[in-house]
């Protein structure tokens, strides 16, 4: 596998952690990650790391989940007649 | 079925029957200013209370002749209102949206089933039966009739179906003060229909600008937060709600959830009452981030509203709209016919449809040169639910968050329909 193909990720930091979500998303950088969006009222952080990283992101004090980023589409469409 | 039912039963055809009553709700141990304010802005006083009569049961002929009553330990009054005294009782409670009064609604008509005096038990026994043979006969009649006049809702020039359906042009409520997000493709700018709003925008796709390049943002827009078209046809709902545009799909109508989020986290960050997302995938299983995000925005009193999927043949409930925190919507038709392509429940928890509204054939606002167009997909049911939020959300401050999703689906109404895919049923607007 090609080591510099990065994944988008989404993590979510757990309840006890809000408060400190920036030093949640210090050690996610240095666990492999780049940062590219800290989102504090909602409690996530995105961004993207290498496949073989997302394990070790998940053991990061203060995250509750790692998921890969969800493309998500517009569901309505101009009615056919 | 063409055969006639031989008594005559209420049915959601025909117009509610009310008493020209009002029931009236007040805040928790607010009763005392609650009587004040009705006092003040209707002129009614001097009620008599439950509190007054042995056991509290209060006598109904002194209900009649007083024109109403109150009941302290229930923290109701009964009113007769006038229309002026109801518009000025009404425009009290949006002004004061922490005061005393929660709620004004008409006095609804009920029957009684069976009503047991003296009568004996062997009588009732066999009433009993006999009306239990003529209901199974009749109920399967009932059924094909109610769902057979119901089906009469339609465009025309005042208004779309599903402003009636919704019974949105019969409220009062105009989504005022209220602010509400569209996470889509951004919003047409240059829409006149739009003229003179409170709008603000924002994007979240790197490269695109919130003008809408797609259609399908301005469509949802339109039907949350629109207004009327230029013949004078209304198609919108909160029609004076801030309009909140967040961009998070791109112009060609998809975008990723890091995106997704931040529009959330904006939305959120706003003030915004309500968050419309008619967006999603195909995936059953509730993502952990989604479920934590529509958490976190129930404590901030922000309702997320999402598209229960348009997947239906190939499966069910998908992410977002399939966490327990975020209201699924699903969609039907002008005949209130589950919408073919509308997604049922999935086996998660919380992977369930919790409501319905129109989703086909809906007329609203679209990106220009086209202006105006009918969609269909549940994304187009999503934000009929996010307007009629905005309507109950003006009604009282206390309808923020879990408590909005409780009114949206306690007052809904329940169809002839499997729960699975209709959850509680059709969303319907506070009236008056």
């Amino acid at each position: 596998m090609n080591e510099d193909l990065l994944d988008a990720v989404i993590v979510t930091i757990d309840d006890q952690h809000l408060e400190s979500i920036q030093t949640v998303a210090d050690a996610l950088t240095l666990a492999g990650m780049k940062v590219s969006g800290v989102l504090p009222t909602v409690g996530i952080i995105s961004g993207s790391v290498a496949r073989a990283a997302i394990s070790t992101l998940k053991t990061v004090r203060g995250v509750a989940a790692v998921e890969l980023d969800q493309e998500m589409r517009a569901i309505g469409s101009p009615r056919q007649q | 079925m063409s055969q006639q039912a031989t008594f005559s039963a209420a049915s959601a055809s025909e117009p509610e029957q009310t008493t020209g009553r009002y029931l009236i709700t007040f805040r928790e141990d607010d009763v005392a200013k609650g009587l004040g304010a009705i006092e003040k802005r209707a002129a009614v006083a001097g009620l008599p209370s439950a509190a007054d009569f042995a056991d509290s049961a209060i006598d109904m002929e002194q209900v009649a002749k007083a024109g109403g009553a109150v009941f302290p330990t229930l923290g109701i009054a009964l009113v007769t209102l006038d229309p002026d005294a109801l518009n000025s009782l009404m425009a009290a409670q949006a002004e004061d949206g922490d005061g005393a009064i929660l709620d004004i609604e008409p006095e609804r008509m009920f029957y009684a089933i069976g009503e047991s005096g003296s009568l004996s038990g062997d009588y009732l026994e066999g009433y009993r039966d006999a009306v239990d043979n003529l209901y199974q006969k009749a109920m399967a009649v009932a059924a094909e009739e109610r769902l057979g006049a119901m089906a009469t809702f339609a465009d025309d020039a005042l208004s779309t179906w599903g402003l009636k359906a919704t019974r949105a042009i019969h409220s009062s409520r105009t989504g005022s003060a209220m602010k509400v997000a569209v996470l889509d493709t951004g919003m047409d700018l240059q829409h006149p229909d739009f003229r003179g709003r409170r709008i603000v925008t924002k994007s979240f796709v790197s490269g695109e600008a919130v003008q809408d390049g797609h259609g399908h943002g301005t469509h949802c827009i339109g039907t949350a937060c629109g207004y009327k078209d230029a013949g004078g046809r209304r198609y919108g709902i909160a029609w004076k709600a801030a309009i909140y545009a967040g961009k998070v799909l791109s112009n060609a109508g998809s975008g990723s959830s890091a995106g997704i989020i931040a529009g959330m986290e904006w939305a959120i960050n706003s003030g915004c009452q309500v968050i419309s997302m008619s967006l999603g995938n195909t995936t059953s299983t509730p993502s952990t981030a989604y479920e934590t995000v529509g958490r976190r925005a129930l404590q901030k009193k922000c309702l997320i509203v999402a598209a229960a999927g348009n997947h239906r043949s190939t499966g069910t409930v998908g992410q977002p709209a399939n966490s327990p925190s975020i209201m699924a919507v699903g969609a039907v038709d002008n005949g209130l016919r589950l919408a073919s392509f509308s997604c049922g429940s999935g086996p998660a928890s919380g992977a369930n449809v919790d409501l319905v509204a129109p989703g086909v054939a809906v007329y609203s606002s679209t990106k220009l040169p086209t202006r105006y167009a009918s969609w269909n997909g549940t994304s187009m049911a999503t934000p009929h639910v996010a307007g009629v939020a905005a309507l109950w959300a003006q009604m009282s401050a206390a309808n923020r968050g879990a408590a909005l999703w409780q009114v949206l689906t306690s007052r809904a109404v329940r169809l002839p329909l499997s729960t699975s895919d209709v959850g509680s049923g059709l969303v319907q607007s506070p009236v008056p």
